[in-house]
């Protein structure tokens, strides 16, 4: 049930927390912009570093540590992957600038999951509906998002309580060859569709009854506004990002060779 | 634009069961493929219409970002869930059959395939047609298997149908 516990609604105070979920999404977009612009092992594992201090000040490690063991299996597949053409590629031997390649590649992908994640993480799903409507995405949208994510948990009882009827009746989900285990999800499905409807139905008259989208101009009760930590935080963000173009343009990336030969 | 209620809360609903199924439908697995449950929906735009494939593309959004499944398909997953709805939606409006509704399932396992492989390949430099063939195998068997039995039982049923006349 852990995918639940990240659409409950909690009341979480931390400095990232209050920031503006715009803010916010501007420095997961700024970073996400970096990682693409680099494909050397150092510059990415900086990044990756650099941003656990908002991890941990925000404190969510544990969803962060959760969210960063999902991404494992294919940031595995993203390492073999690459490691096995360019091992083909280079006539069958290992380099260590195409093991290096692999690591980089491998840790852009953590480093686009680690920033979303801080994004999402740290924004509960009412306070990015009420960004998305202040930055004048139609009210429509807002409303469905917002709407839709109240009703996941609701369906995913009702989907809990089908399986459980079509369980007593004696369907065996876990039983069969592949093709067989596909079908047995037939009998499932098609009664969530149905009460699904049945509920958009009674979803659709109570905004009839309550007249919805009857006023043009809409107020809240909350109004984002940029306070003295927003922007803070955009300094930041735009000085990671200077600071990475200017890498990028004036510097050359040391890699991880040179780095090694260093040492020994 | 001017959304009416009635297709405003099949979005909504939508959204929410191609999010619940994701998460809640653990997904299956054959040897290395994992065929996603929650991926039979998509051919039920054909049915439904563009409410439906804003729902199922905003459905993989929420899953995606509050699922704690990885960040990597927020939008990627969504665009692809999009475009795949809504091109099988527009190949059989006015009158469909059965042989266009097949049709629509192939062209949505297509356009998944192309964009997620694709995006896969692009920023992550995963080899083209491992990326490919993986997503193409899990799709197939979740759209064209799956999603086109159910499409095809409902039909029959005249869910759709009934749903119309209900708020007409």
């Amino acid at each position: 049930m852990s995918f639940f516990e990240g659409l409950r609604f909690r009341r979480v105070s931390s400095p990232i927390h209050n920031l503006d979920p715009r803010i916010k999404f501007i420095y997961a977009c700024a970073i996400f912009v970096i990682a693409i612009l680099f494909w050397e092992f150092l510059p990415l594992a900086v990044l990756f570093v650099i941003q656990i201090p908002f991890v941990l000040i925000a404190g969510v490690k544990r969803e962060w540590i959760r969210s960063m063991r999902g991404a494992a299996f294919l940031a595995s597949i993203i390492f073999l992957t690459n490691l096995i053409f360019s091992f083909i590629n280079a006539g069958y031997t290992i380099t260590l600038s195409s093991l290096e390649y692999a690591l980089a590649m491998t840790l852009r992908f953590l480093v686009l999951i680690e920033s979303f994640s801080i994004f999402f993480l740290t924004t509960s799903p009412d306070h990015l509906g009420l960004a998305l409507e202040q930055t004048h995405v139609p009210y429509e949208f807002c409303f469905a998002f917002t709407t839709a994510v109240r009703f996941v948990p609701v369906l995913a009882e009702e989907a809990q309580t089908i399986m459980d009827a079509q369980k007593a009746r004696g369907l065996e989900l876990e039983k069969g060859n592949f093709l067989k285990r596909i079908r047995n999800y037939i009998p499932i499905l098609i009664p969530l569709i149905v009460s699904a409807i049945r509920r958009s139905l009674e979803l659709a008259e109570a905004m009839e009854s309550r007249a919805w989208g009857a006023t043009k101009k809409r107020t809240n009760l909350y109004v984002l506004k940029m306070k003295r930590n927003d922007f803070v935080f955009i300094a930041i963000t735009v000085g990671i990002l200077a600071a990475a173009i200017f890498v990028r343009l004036y510097v050359t990336v040391p890699h991880l060779e040179i780095i090694l030969k260093g040492f020994t | 634009m001017k959304i009416d209620s009635k297709d405003l809360a099949l979005m909504v609903v939508f959204a929410a069961l191609y999010a619940a199924a994701v998460v809640f439908l653990t997904p299956i697995s054959f040897q290395v493929y994992q065929v996603r449950v929650a991926d039979a929906l998509l051919p039920l735009s054909m049915l439904f219409g563009m409410p439906a494939a804003f729902g199922l593309s905003l459905g993989c959004f929420i899953a995606n970002v509050y699922g704690g499944l990885g960040v990597v398909d927020v939008v990627g997953g969504t665009v692809a869930n999009f475009v795949a709805c809504s091109l099988a939606w527009y190949i059989n409006r006015g009158r469909s059959t059965i042989i266009s509704r097949f049709l629509g399932c192939i062209i949505e396992t297509i356009v998944i395939t192309v964009v997620v492989g694709g995006y896969l390949w692009i920023i992550f430099n995963v080899a083209v047609e491992l990326g490919l063939f993986g997503v193409f195998i899990g799709s197939l068997v979740a759209i064209n298997i799956l999603g086109f039995a159910l499409l095809e039982s409902l039909t029959r049923s005249g869910v759709s149908k009934r749903h119309t006349k209900a708020m007409s």
